[in-house]
């Protein structure tokens, strides 16, 4: 009889800690992408005194992803809804236009797990730059974004 | 229809029950002084089924078991379960039926009615159900409320649980209560594009593949 209730209790115990469809991990998610900054006159990694960075999710007013100073990388979240690119403004000063940096990508769905649900793998990422204040021009380094171990696109200021 | 249906089920599934165990009789009467007579009891989980009226999942489930030797009975469960899940930016919902097999055995017995006692088991189960995706959500930065739906799509899974649980007569009537906890664990269930299921009828959740479920049956024996 006391040996029932025993295994009884470890089976509860067993069973209390079966539900985690709650917590995702950030690195199970949907991955951002990189961006490194180059000197556009001799082509050197540098840093940005200061740097504004917004993204269009497609809700007003933009969302402001960066504002900071000294700044060598950004991580840029891309959109994960139904839209083919994403619009992300950079200003190295505020009240200046800045540039539009307009990626287009293609889409792949890949389950994680049942706390994470879908994240979004990119492919075929294509750069498209208006605007060449503060930002000069890109160079596309890797059109994949599958982690964020690698540089996507430098940024020549 | 569907209940109804159900019922058709397992009244033929506890003829087949009765037919096989007479096999058994056969065995069972050298080792064991506990002569076989064919015998069965009903059940219908009240718990579950009470519940049905005050959430979200309604479940019906009942069993038929049979005492095949002194301290061993057979039992057979059959159940339909509806359930959804909405949590997390899912929208998930799933019914069908499910139906489990086993067997228990009397650890401690009443000395005046070896009916009654507490008793331990083991059960094979299998679901067979619809479900839908109505909602799976996409997981990144400063994007909420993205979701993927899927068609609805037939799946079965399987999993084995265990019994604990105890069977008291009411009075000297040929009604028992039938209390059990079923610690339990999803061994294989088929998958629509790799998306692990939330929730299994007659399993419930099934994100963690431990799970608990309990009933408490009102049996009659005839």
């Amino acid at each position: 009889m006391k040996n029932l209730l025993w295994i009884f209790g470890l089976l509860l115990l067993l069973t209390s800690c079966g539900s985690d469809d709650d917590i995702c991990l950030g690195e199970e998610s949907t991955p951002r992408l990189k961006l490194k900054f180059r000197n556009a006159s001799n082509n050197l990694l540098t840093t940005v005194d200061t740097l504004y960075v917004d993204v269009d999710y497609g809700k007003t007013p933009l969302t402001s992803i960066i504002y900071s100073a000294n700044v060598d990388s950004v991580f840029v979240p891309l959109r994960i809804d139904e839209s083919p690119y994403t619009d992300i403004y950079f200003r190295t000063r505020s009240g200046q236009t800045g540039s539009k940096l307009r990626v287009t990508y293609d889409k792949k769905s890949i389950y994680v797990s049942p706390a994470c649900g879908f994240k979004i793998n990119y492919e075929n990422l294509k750069p498209e730059l208006t605007g060449t204040t503060p930002v000069q021009d890109i160079q596309t380094n890797n059109t994949t974004l599958t982690d964020e171990n690698s540089i996507n696109f430098y940024l020549r200021f | 229809m569907r209940t109804a249906s159900i019922f058709i089920c397992a009244f033929s599934l506890l003829s087949i029950s009765l037919f096989s165990q007479t096999k058994t009789e056969e065995k069972k009467q050298d080792s064991v002084k506990w002569k076989y007579t064919p015998n069965f009891t009903v059940g219908v989980d009240v718990l579950n089924l009470g519940s049905s009226f005050f959430s979200d999942r309604q479940m019906i489930q009942g069993f038929v078991s049979s005492r095949i030797s002194k301290k061993v009975h057979a039992v057979i469960d059959l159940g339909y379960d509806n359930n959804i899940y909405q949590k997390n930016g899912y929208d998930v919902k799933a019914d069908g039926l499910f139906a489990k097999i086993g067997g228990f055995y009397m650890l401690s017995m009443d000395p005046e009615n070896d009916l009654n006692g507490f008793y331990a088991g083991a059960k094979l189960a299998g679901s067979f159900y619809n479900q839908e995706y109505k909602a799976v959500p996409v997981k990144g930065l400063n994007s909420d409320g993205v979701f993927i739906a899927f068609d609805p799509s037939t799946q079965s899974s399987y999993w084995i649980e265990a019994s604990l649980g105890a069977r008291v007569q009411v009075f000297s009537s040929n009604f028992f209560i039938d209390v059990n906890a079923q610690p339990r664990y999803l061994a294989y269930t088929t998958k629509q594009e790799e998306i692990k299921p939330m929730i299994v009828p007659g399993f419930g959740k099934s994100s963690g593949s431990f799970n608990m479920g309990f009933s408490w049956s009102i049996a009659y024996k005839f």
